[in-house]
């Protein structure tokens, strides 16, 4: 990510070119990136730029609300499942979530009701992200019909994070949208990916594993919600 | 020559309102005032005149503070880059400035014995 990239939408519109022209000559020390990241915060606490952060640059959309009942859909369905009936196998015994099934499908179509709209907030040319996108999507309600399979979650996850940077890249999403995102659903990818090999392998059969997997996941729905009801920005010029 | 600036951007001081960047923002100023400099001329500037370097972050959060504030005024850009110079109310500012850094200076070396003849 270019350090530029830091500063507020306003910022860069008018000191953009001239901030990247000084850089370009005197290619920034450590020290100097680390006055940059703060000059960057100041910039975002203390914006000293009037009249270029229009008020009017962002929309409200109103499909925000999908993901907001997507929300409520999905914690209807954790505590569903935490609290079905006890059932006995050879193995010992777990709790039938199946009830929390229909909870979590309409769960995962209302986030992409507003997955649908972040995509078609890119630009045409961001080809990669829009495909992540699409790709969370469909993995998304994939994984809704079979919530067991986690390989499928992480391709969502893994493809909304895709999504998120997308957005990020083309000004649409604000950097706090991507940090919200993508901390809470960077755990439970690391779980599952740390699982996968030895000596973690006993995560996969501890419990943890899934527990914390369902706590993070919930991330995309109310990040979602905040961006579209907020108003994403206008797609910034390449 | 840090302790005496702070003094300078201290409360009920012109630039005292800028707060940390109130020291760079006086060397910008004192840069600009032989004449127009783009952002790279005024941070090797301010740091051939004070020994200290001038970070782009800095630079660039007091440039636009003074550029707010009307003590600054930026010009028509060259290729790339877009000079600065001070407006009248910045010379005003700045003649208040150091003539508040003179006293604070006099009143310092006068009790210390080594007031200037």
């Amino acid at each position: 990510m270019s350090l530029l990239s830091l500063y507020p939408r306003s910022w860069r519109e008018r000191y953009g070119e001239e901030f990247a022209e000084l850089l370009a000559a005197r290619p920034p020390s450590l020290h100097d990136r680390i006055d940059i990241v703060r000059g960057a915060l100041d910039a975002r606490l203390h914006p000293q730029v009037r009249g270029t952060e229009h008020a009017d640059d962002r929309v409200p959309d109103r499909f925000g609300i999908a993901p907001l009942g997507g929300l409520l859909a999905f914690a209807g369905a954790l505590l569903i499942a935490a609290n079905g009936p006890v059932q006995y196998d050879e193995y010992g015994s777990y709790r039938d979530g199946g009830a929390a099934l229909p909870f979590l499908i309409l769960a995962f179509v209302l986030l992409s009701v507003g997955l649908y709209r972040t995509i078609e907030s890119l630009p045409a040319s961001a080809v990669v992200w829009r495909a992540a996108g699409w790709t969370a999507i469909v993995a998304g309600l994939l994984w809704s019909l079979m919530p067991w399979l986690l390989p499928i979650a992480l391709v969502f996850m893994l493809g909304t994070i895709g999504l998120a940077v997308g957005a990020r890249r083309a000004g649409v999403w604000p950097t706090w949208a991507l940090v919200l995102l993508v901390a809470p659903l960077a755990v439970p990818a690391a779980v599952f990916l740390a699982s996968l090999v030895q000596p973690w392998y006993w995560l996969r059969t501890s419990g943890i594993e899934l527990a914390v997997v369902f706590a993070c996941l919930g991330a995309p729905w109310p990040v979602l919600a905040g961006v579209l009801l907020r108003g994403a920005r206008r797609p910034m010029p390449a | 020559m840090d302790q005496a600036a702070n003094e300078l951007g201290g409360a009920g001081q012109p630039l005292g309102e800028l707060g940390r960047f109130a020291e760079p923002a006086l060397y910008i100023l004192v840069s600009l005032s032989d004449g127009p400099k783009h952002g790279y001329a005024i941070m090797t500037d301010v740091e051939a005149t004070t020994g200290s370097p001038m970070r782009p972050g800095t630079l660039y959060g007091a440039l636009a503070r003074l550029e707010r504030r009307g003590l600054i005024e930026a010009l028509e850009p060259e290729d790339r880059r877009r000079p600065y110079r001070l407006t009248a109310l910045g010379a005003t500012t700045l003649q208040v400035q150091l003539d508040h850094l003179r006293a604070f200076a006099q009143a310092g070396l006068k009790r210390l014995g080594r007031a200037p003849s």
